[in-house]
């Protein structure tokens, strides 16, 4: 059978360049495809449309990526896969740090975000778990979010608007530029979290924040994850005003944190603000902490290295080949949710790190085992726990043999068939991402 | 009444009253005159109609079965809350069915624990946060009408108020709904938890003007209350300083949870109900509050007492106790009520621009104001760039009227210019139906559309609101009904 590249590539060419034209011959690892692959990488908004226009055509599968970074998160696509990169509309299209907003186009790496709103003494205040190479495209696609969402919202929160290329090659708009727009339906929030399905992004508008003045962590560790939580808990209660509480197992080697005892269920809860706000905070806490058990407290000032830890964690877990579940409920589903994974996992030869956004109700579960089945099983099996819980569970990275055997989302939590409908409406053909988001969308 | 082209359905009165009856019981079944005139306009006193009949539903379930009935007659329905819109979101253009949802206003759980309260729409904005009060939370989206308006209208429109500057609007703070579509069915849309799986259909109907559909339970965030508040009130001799001084304050790194703003024709209102004792020459009071810990609050509230003088204001006053907060807070919540003096009639209008330009769309104001020789108050949530220009006028008189629809069209033009929008929290409704060109390309109107065709595909659901030209299907249906 001939290659779909061999296929694909002459097409492409002819419509787009050679020089927008590479094919990527070992396949895509985060795909499961093995073979030769054709990558376009446009360099404007009307070579998106002509490339979408002859995918539609040629009944391509068009996988949009920004760098690559989360492929791993998503069914394995259908069909025969065009890679259509944004690297080439990396541009800031506007920037008024006055009116704390930015419009910045989808290939531009979060990163290249941070250094030039930094340069303000402002931010893009999303941290999630791949953000050195994250693109705003990838953001958008996947609602991203981390530690900072506690204080700031996800990406969901802070998207004002995008401009939107739809598989018909038409370009349309959606929400604004400024903070506050209910002209017309939201249709921003619909592709904010598709997974690039309905269109592909090619610039977004953000809600920017100040920096703030100072930051830090205080740590405190217990005996075990319920002891832990139970410290998050007291937090809550407390009168401060975290920009995040989360749940980490600080015992990576690779950090070198000594712990008496050699324990690493920890709770982070992290300040900003003026000096005086921040050291009246982490006063209030350590003290809430020591008083509620704590077996070590702790405080360190600026909070970077702690969200890059979190980013790591999840980050190498991929790198690994581990599979990363992320269980997204209330606070009180927190415990129950590690207890469930942990009596699923048994005594299994499997190990389980863990992450949680505690205030968020979300609990990241980092699964190791040389067995694909095995990591299968427990996903399947905690599924219905969930249920019970009324709480999702997302795989957002497995290798792909794992991907082979479990769906990765799970059921949607709204009507499939309005999402079926909406699907149709936007991307009739079902050429943007086929069969890589929730099952049955475009089946 | 001011003309709008939406066709009024042929239904036969007596043959609803007949239907609708066993659906929710006689007694909640109004269509007497009387009754239906008290539903014929929401804020937006300009546009009226009447529907044919009112309906009173208690449960879900007799929604759902009020809309199935709709549409198997072709009986346009609209959802009212507490009937405070001011974009006429909430009148029955069409007529039909207009649906009230003021006896769905239970408080169906507070769960402290999660930071969630489940209710039913018919819950008026401030009870969440008067229960949540003696457990140290409140309800976040705070619109000034948060005495009286429903949350079912806050998701209809999307609301804001004088605090999302720091905590966002509506669509920030819910987290799922039980949604009555616009065929009938019950569905569900997210849950108690942020992470949804699949398209965020609550995203999408949340704003959506009761056009796609009718919340009948809704699942919000409680947000704890902050450890402490600093309350400011400063008074300038115009509006460009204040409006310098807002842009100031956010440019030091700072984000106050308010920043209001209002003109001297509301001082003069607030003054003649409540005599504050503004200074005869204030052209703008800025009303700002901090809130978080108190450590540190004092320094910041220094910075911007700094900043206000620096921009030459006449006075700065800082409250001192909860009490002298409350009347601080007392001239702009009651802005509104002590417009009633100054004219007959008032159009509240609702623009956004970017925070740097708002001394530009502020002249467009005056000069719009000196044209069409129309007074206008300005109330404003400057922190947002999102103005409240408030015509006056006597809609009695139609010349007058006219007038008033020209100087909003050129205050609403400014605003997409300088790169805003035509309503930052109020709803296009019938009342910015012409504005949405001047936004939209017709690329992306017709994914809107497609979403409103996809979601009621009989155009029953609130017809003629939202779409210039009353949307196609919403048209079909009305000559059919
Ligand atoms: C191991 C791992 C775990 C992750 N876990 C989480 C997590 O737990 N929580 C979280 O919030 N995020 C998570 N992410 C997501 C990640 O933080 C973001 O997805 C990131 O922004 C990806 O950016 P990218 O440029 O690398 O996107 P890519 O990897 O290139 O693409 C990601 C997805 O977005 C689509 N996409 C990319 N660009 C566009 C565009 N311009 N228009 C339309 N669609 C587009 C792609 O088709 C693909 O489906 C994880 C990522 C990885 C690698
Ligand atoms: C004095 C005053 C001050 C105001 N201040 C603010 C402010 O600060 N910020 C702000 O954002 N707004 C403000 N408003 C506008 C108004 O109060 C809000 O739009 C409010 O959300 C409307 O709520 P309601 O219950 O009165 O809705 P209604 O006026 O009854 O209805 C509004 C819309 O919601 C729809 N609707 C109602 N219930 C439902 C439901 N359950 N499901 C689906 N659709 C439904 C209706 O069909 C209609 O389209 C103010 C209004 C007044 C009069």
């Amino acid at each position: 059978m001939a290659d779909a590249s061999d296929r694909l590539e002459p097409l492409f060419v002819a419509a787009l360049g050679g020089d927008a034209v590479t094919v990527d011959s070992d396949g895509v690892d985060g795909l499961g495809i093995e073979r030769p692959t054709v990558r376009v990488t446009p360099d404007s908004v009307e070579q998106i449309a002509d490339a979408l226009r002859v995918a539609v055509e040629h009944d391509a599968v068009v996988v949009p990526t920004g760098s690559g970074s989360a492929l791993a998160l998503g069914n394995l696509p259908r069909g025969d896969v065009l890679l259509l990169s944004t690297a080439k509309l990396n541009e800031t299209v506007d920037y008024e740090p006055r009116d704390l907003t930015a419009i910045v186009q989808a290939g531009r790496t979060l990163a290249a975000v941070q250094e030039e709103t930094g340069a303000e003494g402002q931010m893009l205040a999303l941290d999630p778990p791949n953000g050195a190479s994250a693109t705003v495209g990838g953001l958008v696609a996947t609602n991203a979010s981390g530690p900072l969402r506690q204080a700031y919202g996800s990406t969901r929160d802070v998207c004002l608007g995008a401009t939107v290329v739809l598989s018909d090659g038409s370009v349309v708009k959606c929400g604004g530029r400024v903070v506050k727009n209910v002209a017309g339906y939201d249709t921003t929030r619909l592709y904010v979290g598709s997974m690039g399905t309905l269109g592909i992004v090619v610039d977004a508008a953000f809600r920017i924040h100040p920096v703030p003045e100072t930051t830090a962590v205080v740590v405190g560790v217990g005996d075990d994850w319920a002891e832990a939580a139970g410290l998050a808990r007291r937090v809550v209660g407390a009168p401060v005003e975290p920009r995040f509480v989360e749940l980490l197992d600080i015992g990576d080697a690779r950090w070198g944190i000594e712990v008496a005892g050699g324990l690493s269920p920890a709770v982070l809860v992290g300040f900003g603000g003026s000096e005086a706000q921040v050291t009246h905070q982490t006063n209030v806490t350590r003290e809430a902490l020591t008083s509620g058990g704590a077996v070590d407290v702790w405080v360190d000032r600026d909070d970077a290295d702690w969200r890059a830890r979190f980013a790591d964690a999840v980050h190498s877990a991929t790198e690994r080949g581990d599979a990363v579940v992320k269980v997204g409920g209330v606070m009180a589903d927190v415990l129950p949710a590690m207890q469930a994974i942990s009596d699923l996992v048994g005594a299994r030869d499997m190990d389980v790190q863990w992450l949680s956004h505690y205030t968020s109700g979300v609990v990241y579960a980092i699964l190791s085992s040389p067995s694909a089945a095995s990591i299968a099983d427990v996903l399947g099996r905690l599924r219905r726990e969930t249920t019970k819980l009324r709480a999702t569970a997302v795989v957002v990275s497995a290798p792909v043999e794992v991907r082979r055997l479990v769906d990765v989302w799970g059921a949607p939590t709204a009507p499939l068939e309005l999402m079926r409908q909406l699907k149709r409406k936007l991307d009739p053909t079902a050429t943007l991402n086929r069969g890589r988001f929730v099952r049955g969308l475009d089946a | 009444m001011h003309e709008v082209d939406v066709a009024r359905a042929d239904l036969s009165i007596a043959q609803l009253v007949a239907d609708l009856a066993p659906i929710v019981g006689a007694d909640s079944v109004l269509a007497d005159d009387a009754s239906v005139m008290t539903y014929e306009c929401d804020g937006a006193t300009l546009y009226k109609a009447t529907p044919h009949v009112v309906v009173l539903p208690d449960t879900a379930a007799q929604v759902s079965e009020i809309v199935k009935y709709a549409n198997r007659v072709g009986a346009p329905f609209v959802a009212r809350g507490a009937g405070t819109g001011l974009s006429g979101g909430a009148t029955a253009l069409a007529g039909g069915i207009l649906i009230g949802l003021n006896r769905m206003n239970r408080i169906l759980s507070v769960d402290i624990e999660n930071e969630r309260a489940v209710v039913e729409p018919g819950v008026v904005n401030l009870w969440i946060t008067g229960r949540a009060t003696p457990d140290g939370y409140h309800y976040a989206p705070d619109p000034a009408s948060q005495k009286a308006c429903t949350i079912g209208g806050n998701v209809a429109e999307n609301s804001g108020g004088p605090h999302t500057l720091k905590y966002g609007v509506t669509t920030n703070h819910i987290c799922g709904m039980e949604w009555v579509m616009p065929t009938g069915e019950i569905v569900e849309l997210g849950g108690a938890s942020d992470d949804g799986v699949g398209y965020d259909i609550r995203g999408l109907v949340i704003g959506s003007e009761g056009t796609l559909g009718i919340a009948t339970k809704i699942v919000v965030k409680l947000t704890p209350n902050p450890p402490a508040y600093k309350t400011m009130l400063a008074v300038f001799a115009s509006l460009e300083d204040a409006s310098t001084a807002v842009s100031e304050i956010i440019g030091a790194g700072m984000i106050p949870s308010s920043l209001e703003v209002m003109d001297r024709l509301i001082i003069d209102a607030v003054e003649a109900a409540f005599s504050f004792g503004f200074p005869e020459d204030a052209q703008a009071v800025l009303l700002i509050e901090l809130d978080g810990v108190d450590a540190g609050m004092e320094e910041q509230a220094a910075d911007i007492v700094d900043i206000c003088n620096a921009n030459s204001a006449q006075d700065v006053q800082v409250a001192a106790s909860e009490e002298e907060r409350t009347l601080l807070w007392k001239s702009r919540k009651q802005a509104f009520g002590a417009l009633g003096r100054l004219a007959k009639s008032y159009l509240t209008q609702d623009g956004v621009v970017p925070r740097t330009r708002l001394p530009e769309v502020l002249r467009t104001v005056a000069e719009a104001s000196a044209r069409h020789d129309v007074r206008i108050a300005n109330v404003f949530h400057a922190g947002d760039g999102n103005i409240h220009p408030i015509l006056l006028f006597d809609e009695s008189d139609p010349a007058q009227t006219e007038r008033v629809l020209q100087a909003s069209g050129e205050i609403l033009t400014k605003c997409v210019e300088l790169g805003g929008t035509i309503t930052g929290e109020h709803g296009v409704g019938i009342e910015k139906l012409a504005f949405m060109d001047l936004l939209f390309s017709p690329a992306d109107l017709r994914i809107m559309r497609d979403v409103r065709s996809l979601f009621d595909p009989n155009g029953l659901c609130n017809p003629g609101k939202i779409f210039p030209g009353g949307g196609p299907a919403a048209q079909e249906a009305v000559a059919d009904g």
